[in-house]
């Protein structure tokens, strides 16, 4: 019988680790085949502990079988110590062994995550491009305000050129990512939160939203583009002569809950359109929101550290 | 004025699937009420369930409870998975999103706080006050009345399938989805007061048993003699009196957003909605370790009684349990590391939660330890245990991943996370309830469980989380989201075809379960323990009759060491008959907790359909009762020596005949 048992067991284990190790293969896991420096950082660290993990599960998996194995009941030649309870050797090595790896985990921790805060602009010789971006029910709204273009469920830019995103909601919570650039961030109604990507290669990446935002949330999906320089001014001038005028108006047309399927451009694009639909949420007048100058720096992000403004 | 508020004929669902899920549960109800006609037991209902006050009898129902909402639970994992398996590519599956939006809500919901929570309040019912020596609680009528809140709030839920809707908003129903402007229907209102009302029960729980522990305890037995078990119940029921308060108010707050057209949480007028997520999770970590623990409890218990030796390192367990507890109120910021918090922040928070995995690393080793150079019995409690050691430890493992901010920007909100909390939440909360309800099923009806269905149960349990859960890990990798009703990406469905074989898997897992009560049940007779004892355990707990008397103890028992009945034993003072017995002071029963538990359900149901007349009324009635019930100072009954002496008698005339003395 506990042969038996143990031999199943073993198998279940080994249908489990196949399944792992054939993830081996990266390629076609989105968030481990990364095309930027943000991905790559995360990649790195998602394997690193992995690896330090395995130091931790293997010795336990083994100790569990051979322990069970050696000291079933059956087995009357192995040692039996009733009221043995305690070892201060052991004790040493339970609380130790787990200090020791908890001690490289939180300094690994520290390091990359002051070099992955989403807030923090990437170091590059080219100047970065801001893409504001408007979650609505169920579409993402990519607004290029240098260029005064948008696009819908769209989102271009130019390879090795740093991406500046600033987020915003137009109804509930709802979070941004694509998924091979790395980094998730939340986008939420009457605040901006910030997230900093480059992309090193072409090509088209799936991103999405990932908060459930009611019956349209599956196909809040969305293409990212990575483009050549020029490919990117020649998609710019496509949106241009293509785009439809946006404004606050339309905007709300828009914004109301529906599901596209296909890209859709904007342009010209009302200035300051992006801080209009966070400003919806904040009474004028009583607005618990410091909106003295025309700058926007002081505005209500969602941060609550000192760099990120307070004003929520 | 409509009498009636928003309720009306259009709240019965026209969805086929959810009307027959209505007819069986009206045929079972309908069933149910002829068959306690049928053989007059409504008076035995009545005088020996409904108004009881016995710990044991309310953590039996405890754990009906939980069984009822397992099975409800897992129909709607099995209908997700199914969902899922044919949902690609441009087919629409079966479901449409709102009926799968309430699937995955109450699937968690469920779990949570109707599935897990009974369960283990069930087992602390049945354990704990026999583990210390006592004769009962600490507050036998409120611990009545947290039951009867729990199943009235298990009955809203139940009643939103029937009439009205569930909430669609996820179990964790964060605002301004969950908000009044995007959740207008009723859903939102039933996981409100489902949760109030039951989370006030387990708030009583939590202070009952705290105050059991610390006062009912047996003499000699100090707080380092206690069983392990106790003392992760005692943990998780001060988790449960400081954390449950977060919860009652982020909900109190979200229904005054719904209900008076306050701005807490909403968009605008000022409300912050991440202070809702940062609320929900004060309650909410410290929630994972009010689950985990007790089955932490029961596996420390396990351990050393089918390894028939001493639990190594106690202490040890004992720090760990006391560090994790605390250390429980200090991480629920990793939660939302993608809210846009600074990374300083982010990495504190990141760092405490790693600590917790020094305190479990401990415990693994400790369990490992017992079980060295010990003498295993593979009953199956250990199997479970066995199994919940290998998988739990890889779930920690994914649970160090996402504790580090740079891989939780990646995995948040997808499957890796739904893999990782699943791997944690099944081997290490439902493998142990298991492993306890094996193995106290002897101590409460007086017979054990069938071991071949139970071992089916483990293997489909084992096999079925493996192929249900890794699957999920490599679609997280691949970037899949939670929550999907369809999907475009073909790539993801072969794994998810193996998670829906991995479900069927579990499905035969949950019918041997079944199937194992019925067989117990019919094979009573020859599973029957006389001894009280039948694993050879090693606390007080065994000291006791099996189901034991309703004073569990004629004569409390002298503490002398941590496994006191082991001690006993050796000593050769167990099952010694005492010289002589006194009486027993012993609580009468009441019809106050069911009947508070009744009028909550109508209280709940009225403020989900705003009827305010009934809300009214009910609410004074149940004021009424509060008060009626505290005015009664008749509350005790004596059992004289002689009749304790004769039931005694009785109960070792059984043992030496069975040889046991």
């Amino acid at each position: 019988m506990l042969r038996n048992s143990l031999r199943l067991f073993a198998g279940a284990m080994m249908i489990g680790l196949t399944l792992l190790v054939s993830g081996c293969d990266f390629s076609y896991m989105s968030t481990m085949n990364p095309v930027g420096p943000i991905g790559e950082t995360e990649r790195d660290i998602t394997l690193l502990t992995i690896l330090l993990m395995a130091f931790v599960f293997i010795p336990i998996l083994g100790m569990t079988i051979a322990i069970a194995w050696r000291y079933r009941s059956t087995s009357t030649n192995s040692k039996y110590t009733p009221d043995w309870d305690h070892s201060w050797l052991v004790e040493l090595f339970a609380w130790g062994g787990p200090i020791i790896i908890l001690i490289i985990l939180a300094v690994m921790t520290w390091i990359s995550t002051h070099d992955l805060d989403p807030y923090k602009a990437i170091d590059s010789d080219a100047k970065p491009i801001r893409i504001n971006a408007v979650a609505t029910d169920w579409k993402w709204l990519f607004v290029y305000p240098e260029e005064n273009v948008a696009s819908v469920n769209e989102f271009a830019f130019p390879k090795n050129v740093p991406l500046e995103i600033h987020l915003t909601s137009n109804s509930v919570m709802n979070a941004f990512m694509i998924q091979r650039m790395g980094t998730q961030i939340f986008a939420m109604s009457g605040m901006r939160t910030k997230l900093h990507l480059m992309s090193r290669e072409t090509g088209n990446f799936d991103g999405g939203n990932y908060q459930y935002t009611g019956d349209g949330f599956s196909k809040m999906r969305f293409v990212a583009r990575g483009m050549t320089k020029a490919g990117y001014q020649q998609w710019l001038d496509k949106v241009r002569a293509q785009g439809q005028p946006l404004d606050m108006a339309k905007f709300k047309k828009f914004a109301e809950p529906s599901v596209v399927e296909d890209a859709v451009y904007f342009s010209p694009v009302q200035d300051e359109l992006f801080w209009k639909v966070i400003d919806q949420f904040h009474t004028p007048g009583k607005s618990d929101v410091v909106h003295a100058t025309s700058s926007h720096d002081i505005l209500p992000d969602s941060g609550t550290g000192a760099e990120h403004g307070t004003a929520h | 004025m409509n009498l009636l508020g928003k309720l009306s004929l259009d709240a019965i669902p026209d969805e086929p699937i959810i009307l027959a899920a209505d007819i069986m549960m009206v045929l079972v109800a309908v069933g149910l009420v002829a068959a306690i006609t049928y053989y007059g037991k409504w008076k035995y209902l009545y005088d020996e369930w409904l108004t009881t006050v016995d710990h044991k009898k309310i953590g039996v129902m405890y754990i009906i409870v939980a069984m009822v909402f397992l099975m409800r639970g897992f129909i709607d994992a099995l209908m997700m998975r199914a969902q899922q398996a044919i949902a690609s590519g441009g087919s629409e599956g079966y479901l449409p999103p709102h009926h799968f939006a309430e699937l995955f809500t109450g699937h968690g919901t469920m779990m949570i706080f109707f599935m897990g929570m009974p369960f283990l309040i069930g087992l602390m019912n049945i354990a704990v006050p026999t583990q210390i020596g006592a004769r009962d609680v600490a507050y036998p009528y409120l611990n009545a009345v947290s039951l009867w809140l729990t199943v009235s709030a298990g009955m809203l839920v139940m009643a939103s399938l029937a009439v009205g809707h569930f909430s669609d908003a996820g179990w964790t129903g964060y605002a301004p989805y969950s908000g009044i402007k995007s959740n207008p229907g009723v859903g939102v209102d039933y996981w409100i007061w489902a949760l109030q009302i039951s989370g006030i029960g387990t708030t009583i729980t939590g202070i009952n048993f705290f105050v059991t522990i610390m006062k009912e305890r047996a003499p000699g037995m100090n707080l380092m003699r206690m069983p392990m078990f106790t003392w992760t119940s005692l943990c998780t029921n001060i988790l449960m009196v400081l954390a449950f308060p977060a919860l009652t108010v982020v909900l109190a707050l979200l229904s005054l957003d719904r209900y008076v057209g306050t701005h807490f949480f909403t968009s605008d007028g000022g409300g912050n909605q991440m202070m809702f997520v940062n609320m929900f999770w004060v309650w909410g970590h410290p929630e994972v370790y009010i689950l985990i623990l007790p089955a932490f409890g029961v596996f420390s218990e396990v351990t050393a009684t089918f390894s028939n030796k001493r639990l190594f390192g106690y202490a040890s367990l004992v720090y760990a349990t006391m560090v994790i507890a605390l250390l429980s109120f200090t991480v629920w910021v990793h939660h939302f590391f993608t809210m846009g918090q600074d990374a300083t922040r982010n990495s504190i928070f990141a760092i405490a939660t790693m600590i917790i995995g020094v305190p479990t690393g401990v415990k693994i080793y400790d369990w490992l330890f017992t079980m060295f150079r010990g003498r295993i019995r593979f009953n199956l409690p250990i199997l479970w245990t066995l199994s919940f050691i290998i998988t739990f430890t890889i779930g920690g493992m994914t649970g160090v991943m996402l504790a580090i901010p740079g891989i939780d920007f990646k995995m948040h909100n997808g499957l890796f996370l739904v893999a990782h909390f699943h791997n944690v939440l099944i081997p290490g909360m439902l493998f142990g309830l298991f492993a306890g309800y094996h193995y106290w099923f002897p101590k409460a009806f007086g017979f054990c469980l069938d071991e071949v269905w139970g071992r089916r149960a483990f293997w489909g349990w084992t096999i079925g989380f493996y192929f249900a859960f890794m699957p999920l890990y490599i679609l997280g990798l691949m970037g899949m989201p939670r929550r999907m009703v369809t999907y475009d990406d073909p790539a993801w469905q072969p794994f998810l075809i193996v998670a829906a074989i991995g479900a069927l898997f579990v499905a035969f897992g949950v019918l041997s379960l079944i199937i194992q009560l019925i067989v117990s049940i019919r094979d009573r007779e020859q599973l029957k323990d006389v001894s009280g004892d039948p694993w050879n355990g090693r606390t007080l707990d065994w000291a006791t009759a099996s189901p034991p008397a309703e004073y569990n103890f004629a004569v409390i028992p002298e503490v002398q060491d941590r496994d006191a009945w082991t001690d006993m034993k050796a000593r050769g003072v167990a099952y010694a008959r005492p010289d002589k017995y006194d009486d027993i002071h012993m609580p009468k029963n009441t019809a106050a907790g069911f009947i508070l538990g009744a009028l909550s359900f109508v209280f709940g149901f009225a403020l989900i359909w705003h009827i305010w007349w009934l809300v009214a009324v009910s609410g004074a009635a149940m004021i009424a009762t509060v008060i009626i019930r505290g005015c009664d100072d008749d509350t005790w009954f004596v059992i004289p020596a002689d009749e304790v002496k004769r039931r005694e008698d009785k109960r070792f005339e059984a043992l030496e005949k069975a040889g046991v003395v």
